[in-house]
């Protein structure tokens, strides 16, 4: 009976997926994220990273407590980081400051990403090259929907 | 922040020792107590990614993951992800997961042309098996085949590997890891005896020269490059070269970027050579006690096949070059040959042969190569200065050749998905071996892998056409005599004749060899070169392809049969990483709807068949064999019989639920209350995950390829461990005796890989005495000479195109492609471009152009910024992009040693759409 359960649920589930078809036979164009046979050779559409300037880009919603925070504004001024040169810092390491976000104002680094303690506080240098967790955002459409739900 | 500043930040490893990666103790606390009150379950697990492996936690609560994170007791990562691991638990959660078996049909029944009809488990098995005996009977074991994924769990390959060898007795399994470290393994074979590099992951902090060999790590391989940033940043000795084709990321952190022409790293690797000799750094006695000087043929072609009857017609005059090529100015004066002269291939059937050579002829043969000659043919960047240029190639071998220098050489692809990337990375133990900076704690030639399982799954297991558990191979008796005792099998039950390999079992599905085909756990109609050819070979011809996977991608598409497949929280499993380190998880959730894990889609198919199809004599065409008639398995039933077995048996009982995996009982207590959907489904009380663990580990037990028991890596405070283990200790650098138990007391080092250790001697052109002579326990130094790409730019295709990857997405991106953070970071591939190269065709960023090769053209939006910065004359392209599909533009020629194709050269033509 459960088995039964099970399948009824999830030719619900396909059904759905495959709604553009009417029935419940698809033809392969119509499945997967480029929804074109595999011999077209499609025209990608452009895209732009966000261009808001630091001050009014406000945070982008944060996946689960955890998740790094994606960069919600513009990046062309800031990276790429380098040994000698890291802007990203410059607005962001504010250890007074962790945990008090203030609207228009950089999101302070979490206390994860500095070791010891009072004057000796400093900035990890593992996490030094932000972009290897922290990547710009662009405007661009999901291809299909993510259902992926964090606990209340 | 400026530079003075940095002096004084302090290192995040010396943190992690005390807390994790900086955050405080009493904060951790704080977060588990309150994951707790949540009622969220916490479980150890390892990411789905690169072969970085890194360890994360996942936390599940009724049913679903809610979130993962670094682990913070991980040693590789210490509690870091990358971007892409961070989100490891959004993957499972894409809308159009596949959640039943899909067929194509017309009116009730299986229809090549049909559309997809969702389908019962019994309907899609019914046609697969009724497919499989059409083709068995047609075509043997030879017929069938599968395209098998270093993203298989350990377990998932051996059941695969067994049920195909023993089984079926075809050989015709092989990994997409032929794609991703074939030349390396190759190298490891011919240059040590045996797989697996030597040191560990803690090179990097025991190191004061780190050297990138065409790895992009800063992308490729993130978790590293935050270790190797935290070594430069935190110890100002500490030097970084970037070898590369184009300026990336890497080098944003690199004290000295390399760009050198595609290919010409085989000429800057003997400069090197000639130098370490040129200057006397030679460790004489290193060298004198566990070296041996080698050479082998350089006419051994290009991997393409020997006829031109499949080639499109624009393909034709590259593939002429399998039997014959010109040598350009540059190859003459490296292999000591006049310009122009026509060389035939005469060694493309054994193009791994060698023999052994005096250090005068390998010192006369790096010769050539002097400063001069090689700046001036690996100049990259043509806006560079020689001068400058030859400047920094010194600068290399000064940090190779200082003795107060300890050297990690790191490489990937860069090196593996070459013509010639067995050479190269023979090349690279060379100067390794020749200054004797191998095998010591921060001193050693490092090979990565790009998957998270190639070590463990692919290479360790042997899921090859030639290859057997633990650096066993198919062609030879005694390995296969070892493995039919351990599996329980008649004599000769096995068959003794190399199957085909990935990339030739797409051409067999193009000329018609195969005819059945399974591919689970990887996307080879995208991420395989050249796809033009096996795209219309799967939807053309007469064949049946079953693909398993999570999500429909493009092999899914042109499939048969797609079976939904349980993805990596959703099943018991293991990975084994880039560092020898053996990582197991527990099931965390249960698959979606009727998805199956692959170990439970390979066991359930195993129970269709008996041992009297398989076992009795079988035709095996171009099979010639000592002990064997021509072109013939024998039938091996009678022994069978005798053994105890009855011809009715399942294939299921003989080979997987065996009397001693049957006492391996599931629930077990190790489980800690979490479930197992495949015991379940299987349903007869057995623990499949630990019996086939436990049975495989018999393989590598005293052979130097120990294994722990199954229940010691799920220990609470265990992270993986590094094989191999020896009394319950891990082995941190091999090779050496203070580190490895299998080295000889009073040896030092003991290169003890058994594998091609009695070879004849010559000279540098051939074999003067063919008597084979012992080098048991030495290492081999390669004379490798450069050799030009097969496909070079020319005045119609007039720039070279480089595939990868980028930091964001994970191979063909099926996955990564549906979590939203990354896709939105990069929605799309892109092709880099020189500014000046765009504007000469008419061309500047985001306008869509054409990027054609003689294989074919797909559509493109230009980028001339952002991370990448291409000298003229170069382009670069992701491969993750299905809606950009790279791979209609790649050559599938492929190193003829290691099979493993050529991704980073090819010749392309750019114009305006």
């Amino acid at each position: 009976m459960k088995h039964k359960l099970m399948l009824v649920a999830s030719l619900a589930a396909f059904t759905v997926a495959c709604s553009a078809t009417g029935d419940l036979a698809v033809l392969d164009d119509s499945l997967g994220l480029s929804q074109v046979s595999v011999f077209d050779v499609p025209a990608p559409a452009a895209f732009e990273y966000r261009d808001l300037d630091p001050k009014v880009a406000g945070v982008l919603p944060r996946a689960w407590e955890e998740a790094p925070p994606q960069i919600p504004h513009r990046v062309d001024r800031y990276l790429p980081v380098n040994a000698r040169l890291n802007k990203c810092l410059e607005c962001h390491e504010e250890p007074d400051k962790i945990g008090n976000k203030q609207s228009g104002k950089p999101t302070p680094m979490s206390a994860s990403h500095y070791i010891g303690s009072g004057k000796d506080l400093a900035v990890a240098n593992n996490r030094y090259v932000c972009t290897l967790c922290h990547a710009p955002q662009t405007e661009a459409a999901t291809l299909v929907d993510n259902t992926f739900q964090k606990a209340p | 922040m400026d530079g003075t500043r940095r002096d004084f930040l302090k290192s995040g490893v010396a943190a992690a020792t005390a807390a994790t990666v900086g955050m405080p103790l009493s904060r951790e606390a704080a977060a588990q107590a309150r994951a707790a009150e949540q009622g969220w379950q916490w479980d150890k697990s390892v990411c789905r990614f690169c072969g970085t492996g890194c360890g994360i936690m996942v936390a599940t609560k009724d049913g679903r993951v809610v979130a993962t994170k670094g682990d913070p007791k991980a040693p590789v990562n210490r509690g870091l992800n990358c971007v892409k691991g961070y989100f490891n638990g959004k993957i499972m959660y894409g809308k159009d997961r596949l959640t039943q078996p899909l067929m194509r049909m017309t009116n009730g029944k299986f229809d090549k042309k049909g559309k997809f009809v969702p389908v019962s488990w019994e309907q899609a098995f019914d046609e697969m098996e009724r497919q499989f005996r059409r083709v068995y009977a047609e075509k043997g074991p030879t017929g069938v085949a599968m395209l098998a994924s270093a993203q298989k769990t350990i377990q998932e390959g051996y059941a695969f590997n067994k049920l195909f060898k023993a089984g079926w007795r075809s050989n015709n399994i092989d990994p997409n890891a032929r794609n991703c470290m074939a030349s390396a393994v190759a190298a490891f074979y011919s240059v040590f005896g045996t797989d697996e590099p030597a040191g560990n992951y803690d090179d990097i902090e025991y190191t004061d020269t780190m050297v990138l060999w065409g790895a992009n790590m800063a992308e490729m391989h993130p978790i590293l490059w935050s270790r190797i940033t935290d070594r430069r940043l935190g110890h100002k000795d500490c030097r970084i070269v970037n070898l590369t084709t184009y300026r990336n990321m890497s080098s944003d952190i690199a004290d000295l970027e390399i760009i050198f022409k595609p290919q010409t790293d085989l000429a800057i690797q003997n400069y090197i050579a000639r130098e370490i000799i040129a200057r006397n750094a030679v460790n004489k006695d290193f060298v004198d006690k566990h070296c041996v000087f080698v050479t082998g043929p350089y006419d051994i072609g290009y991997g393409m096949r020997p006829t031109d009857k499949y080639a499109f017609p624009a393909e034709k005059d590259i593939q002429a070059k399998e039997l014959r090529v010109r040598l350009d100015r540059d190859e003459a004066i490296a292999q000591r040959r006049k310009e122009g002269e026509l060389v035939e291939q005469k060694n493309t059937g054994n193009p791994g042969a060698h023999w052994q050579i005096s250090f005068e002829d390998f010192k006369r043969a790096v010769e050539p190569y002097t400063l001069d000659f090689v700046a001036a043919m690996s100049k990259g960047d043509v806006d560079e200065p020689l001068d400058q240029y030859k400047a920094k190639l010194k600068q290399l071998a000064d940090y190779y050749i200082d003795a107060n220098r300890k050297v990690v050489s790191f490489w990937t692809m860069g090196f593996n998905q070459s013509v010639r990337g067995t050479w190269v990375n023979e090349q690279c133990y060379m100067n390794h071996l020749l200054l004797g900076k191998q095998s010591q704690p921060g001193n050693g030639a490092f090979s990565l892998t790009g998957q998270p399982s190639a070590c463990g799954t692919a290479r360790e297991v042997g899921m090859f056409c030639h290859r057997l558990p633990s650096d066993r191979l198919i062609p030879n008796p005694v390995h296969r005599e070892y493995t039919e005792k351990q599996w329980g099998l008649p004599a000769r039950t096995l068959n003794p004749h190399i199957g085909s390999f990935y990339g030739k079992i797409l051409r067999d599905l193009e000329d018609g060899g195969v005819k059945w085909l399974w591919v689970a756990a990887n996307n080879p109609f995208q991420s395989h070169p050249n796809i033009n050819h096996w795209l219309k070979a799967a939807r053309e011809l007469d064949n049946f392809i079953v693909v398993s996977e999570a999500y429909p991608g493009v092999s899914a598409k042109v499939a048969d049969l797609i079976l939904p497949a349980a993805m990596i929280f959703e099943k018991w499993g293991s990975y084994g990483n880039a560092e020898r380190r053996t990582q197991h998880w527990r099931q965390s959730v249960q698959p979606p709807g009727l998805a199956r894990g692959d170990m439970w889609q390979a066991m359930e198919f195993a129970k269709r068949f008996k041992i009297k199809e398989f076992w009795g004599e079988q035709k095996v065409p171009g099979l010639k064999v000592a002990g064997y008639e021509d072109g013939k398995l024998p039938s091996v039933l009678d022994e069978a019989v005798k053994l105890g077995y009855s011809p009715e048996d399942s294939l299921y009982k003989v080979l997987f639920a065996t009397p001693g995996n049957l006492k391996v009982k599931w629930p077990d207590a190790v489980a800690k209350g979490r479930d197992n959907h495949i015991a379940n489904q299987l349903g007869d009380g057995w623990f499949p995950e630990k019996a086939i663990w436990q049975e495989y580990v018999a393989f590598g037990r005293g052979v130097g390829k120990d294994l722990a028991d199954f229940d010691v890596y799920h220990g609470d405070d265990v992270r993986g461990l590094k094989w191999p283990v020896v009394n319950g200790k891990e082995t941190p650098w091999r090779f050496n005796e203070q580190y490895d138990p299998y080295v000889k007391k009073g040896a030092g080092f003991e290169f003890y890989g058994k594998l091609f250790k009695a070879i004849p001697t010559g000279d540098l052109d051939k074999v003067t005495d063919p008597k084979p002579v012992s080098v048991a326990g030495k290492a081999k130094i390669f004379f490798r000479p450069y050799a030009a790409p097969v496909e070079m730019p020319d005045a119609n295709y007039d720039l070279m195109f480089c595939t990868g990857r980028v930091l964001e997405h994970w191979h063909t991106g099926t996955m990564t492609r549906r979590v939203p953070e990354l896709h939105r970071a990069v929605p799309a591939a892109v092709m880099w471009m020189h500014p000046d190269d765009a504007k000469k065709r008419g061309l500047k960023r985001n306008d869509l152009a054409w990027l054609e090769s003689r294989r074919g053209k797909i559509q493109i939006r230009v980028e001339t910024g952002g991370r990448n910065t291409m000298p003229r004359g170069t382009v670069y392209a992701a491969f993750f992009d299905e809606g950009v599909l790279v791979n209609k533009i790649c050559t599938d020629a492929a190193c003829p040693i290691s099979k493993e194709s050529d991704y980073k050269k090819s010749a392309v033509k750019v114009y305006k759409v």
